[in-house]
């Protein structure tokens, strides 16, 4: 089907602009291939509520609610009428930008979630922001001193950074900062940037850990190509040809996982706002799961499919932008 | 080698301790209020000290790490043959069967990390049954992915065609042409994905969604420690510090293995 579609387009444009015409192709491709997916993510998420054993009714308002408020919520909720007018009516309430009510309060989960948004993004970003700064040059440090021990020591380094769970990270840095030292606030967000440290860090040290070995090994491989010989040849500085020659070969990579890693970072942030009582989504998502408000949960995954989704479309195609032979391999199968 | 040695000496102290004590084992689910929240006493009767209620730390470690660990090999051994086998049709046989099986896993990596175990653990309710299928629901899909890759690259080998041509049977070419051919990543893949379930089941215990109290595993461990901060930081660091250096030891395993058998992932 892709296949035909390509053809068709490659047809219609003259044929010196063959070059746009495949990066062309391939931009509609991918969001060919998007289309299906964020409908299959609609579906799923559609289907959560569900799945819920038994009566979703019952798990929602406890064993001994009410007649009238069972038919009620049933009703609200529009689990009386049939699966396909529910799929139907879900679909259509969406494209409204509508998520559905909350069961708990009663207000509208959009506006439960945009109340909540800030405080994440801030979290997420901060965490981001800690990674690079932290990630680039210990890789780089790494991979200059390959073997030796500033290599073993980063690469041990991010190896117990990556096993290290976040919850337990989080507990850590609050018994050592807040607890004994007394430097940083315990939980919350309402002491200004200093509360944002503890929960960044960690939220942060993990995606550290995998961007420092990527940046390591995405420089090495540079390293032995056959530019960075001839600056070599040249008598560049070693410094200028790290940072200069081979970083903005051996980048693209590394801002693809970047983009990979920040929807990551959305689910991570449940764990981390967990530990440090932020005011974010994932501690909206923990409320909703223990008041089993499911439509709020259901339009949290949504959001953060979405997102995710979003993130992985954009990493592919700033790939195919900056590395031609993404583009002429993804117009040539099929 | 230095570092496989100090992997090996850390496994065997880990169960050297482990059976050292477990000789004499406290109750882990003995409740007593006149002694709660001691601290750690090294030779004492509680030699990681008491939680809340007054139970021995210790022997609540040990019992989280067996639940961690069995649902970590449970969920990376059912989730991989599920994987594997779905891997092996949708390369070998290609077409709509591929094309179907590709788009549903796309749509489960459209959610990241353990959000979707999240999602359906909090649906199906708290429970060690649940954790496991919530976690295999999200396993699967890495699985299928690489072996696909592996048998897209290894069907069209002179001895699978071989194989075709005399006459053998699909699922004997699938099994014992294709599959030890393709093997080694996915031996690799596995023992990061034990990994990836402890560390995810204890992130669903965190949040309570995991394993119910009484019944120790680290993570719920973790959460109950975690109210109790200030006055026994030992409730924290224990479990934490357990989870931790496992998840450590399987991925340094992971690495070498992977060096060992030369696969990219």
């Amino acid at each position: 089907m892709l296949g035909t579609f390509q053809h068709i387009i490659c047809r219609a444009i003259n044929k010196q602009n063959r070059r746009i015409t495949l990066v062309l192709s391939y931009v509609l491709n991918r969001l060919l291939q998007f289309i299906p997916t964020v409908f299959g993510v609609v579906t799923l998420t559609f289907f959560f509520i569900h799945l819920v054993p038994g009566d979703p009714i019952e798990a929602m308002l406890g064993e001994d609610a009410l007649m009238a408020d069972r038919v009620a919520l049933e009703q609200k909720l529009g689990l009386d009428k049939p699966i396909g007018t529910q799929f139907k009516d879900y679909l259509l309430r969406l494209s409204d930008g509508d998520l559905g009510t909350s069961i708990y309060s009663g207000e509208p989960v959009v506006d439960l979630i945009s109340a909540r948004l800030p405080a994440t993004v801030e979290l997420a970003v901060t965490a981001l922001l800690f990674a690079i700064i932290l990630a680039f040059p210990l890789g780089v440090w790494a991979a200059r001193n390959r073997g030796k021990l500033p290599d073993r020591i980063a690469m041990t380094g991010s190896l117990v950074g990556f096993s290290m769970p976040n919850f337990w990270l989080g507990p850590l840095l609050i018994i050592f900062f807040s607890l004994w030292l007394g430097w940083l606030p315990v939980s919350g967000r309402e002491d200004g940037w200093l509360s944002l440290i503890l929960p960044a860090v960690t939220l942060g040290t993990g995606m550290a850990a995998v961007l420092s070995r990527l940046v390591r090994s995405s420089l090495l491989e540079v390293m032995n190509a056959d530019f960075i010989r001839t600056a070599q040849a040249k008598g560049v500085s070693e410094r200028a040809i790290v940072w200069k020659h081979a970083m903005s070969n051996a980048l693209l990579p590394v801002i693809t996982v970047l983009f990979l890693q920040a929807g990551a970072l959305l689910t991570g942030a449940i764990l981390t706002e967990a530990v440090f009582s932020w005011p974010g989504l994932g501690t909206l998502m923990i409320e909703a799961l223990n008041q089993r408000d499911y439509m709020v949960v259901q339009g949290n995954v949504l959001l953060i499919a979405s997102v995710y989704l979003t993130m992985t479309l954009l990493a592919d195609l700033l790939y195919a932008w900056a590395d031609p032979r993404v583009r002429w391999a993804g117009a040539g199968n099929e | 080698m230095n570092s496989r040695r100090a992997i090996a000496f850390i496994i065997t102290g880990f169960a050297a301790v482990g059976v050292f004590f477990a000789a004499n084992m406290q109750d882990p689910f003995n409740i007593n209020l006149t002694t709660l929240l001691q601290p750690p006493v090294f030779a004492g009767e509680h030699l990681l000290g008491t939680d809340e209620l007054g139970r021995d730390v210790f022997s609540r470690l040990l019992l989280g790490v067996k639940l961690s660990l069995f649902v970590g090999i449970t969920v990376a051994v059912v989730s991989g043959i599920i994987g594997v086998v779905l891997g092996l049709i949708s390369g070998y046989f290609g077409g709509v069967v591929d094309h179907v099986l590709m788009r549903i896993t796309d749509i489960f990596l459209a959610f990241p990390g353990i959000l979707l175990a999240i999602a359906f653990a909090a649906l199906t309710g708290p429970g060690v049954e649940n954790v496991i299928f919530a976690l295999c629901l999200m396993g699967w899909v890495g699985f299928a992915r690489l072996t696909r890759a592996q048998t897209l690259s290894i069907r069209n080998r002179a001895y699978v065609q071989a194989g075709e041509i005399s006459g053998t049977s699909t699922p004997r070419i699938l099994l014992q042409h294709i599959l030890p051919n393709a093997a080694a990543p996915l031996i690799v893949e596995a023992v990061f994905a034990v990994a990836g379930a402890m560390i995810a089941e204890a992130g669903l215990s965190f949040l309570g969604l995991g394993v119910q109290p009484p019944e120790p595993s680290l993570g719920s461990m973790l959460r109950e420690g975690a109210r109790y901060m200030l006055v026994s930081p030992h409730l924290v660091l224990a479990p934490g510090l357990m989870l931790m250096s496992l998840v450590l030891i399987l991925n340094i395993m992971g690495d070498r293995l992977r060096d060992r058998l030369d696969v990219r992932l």
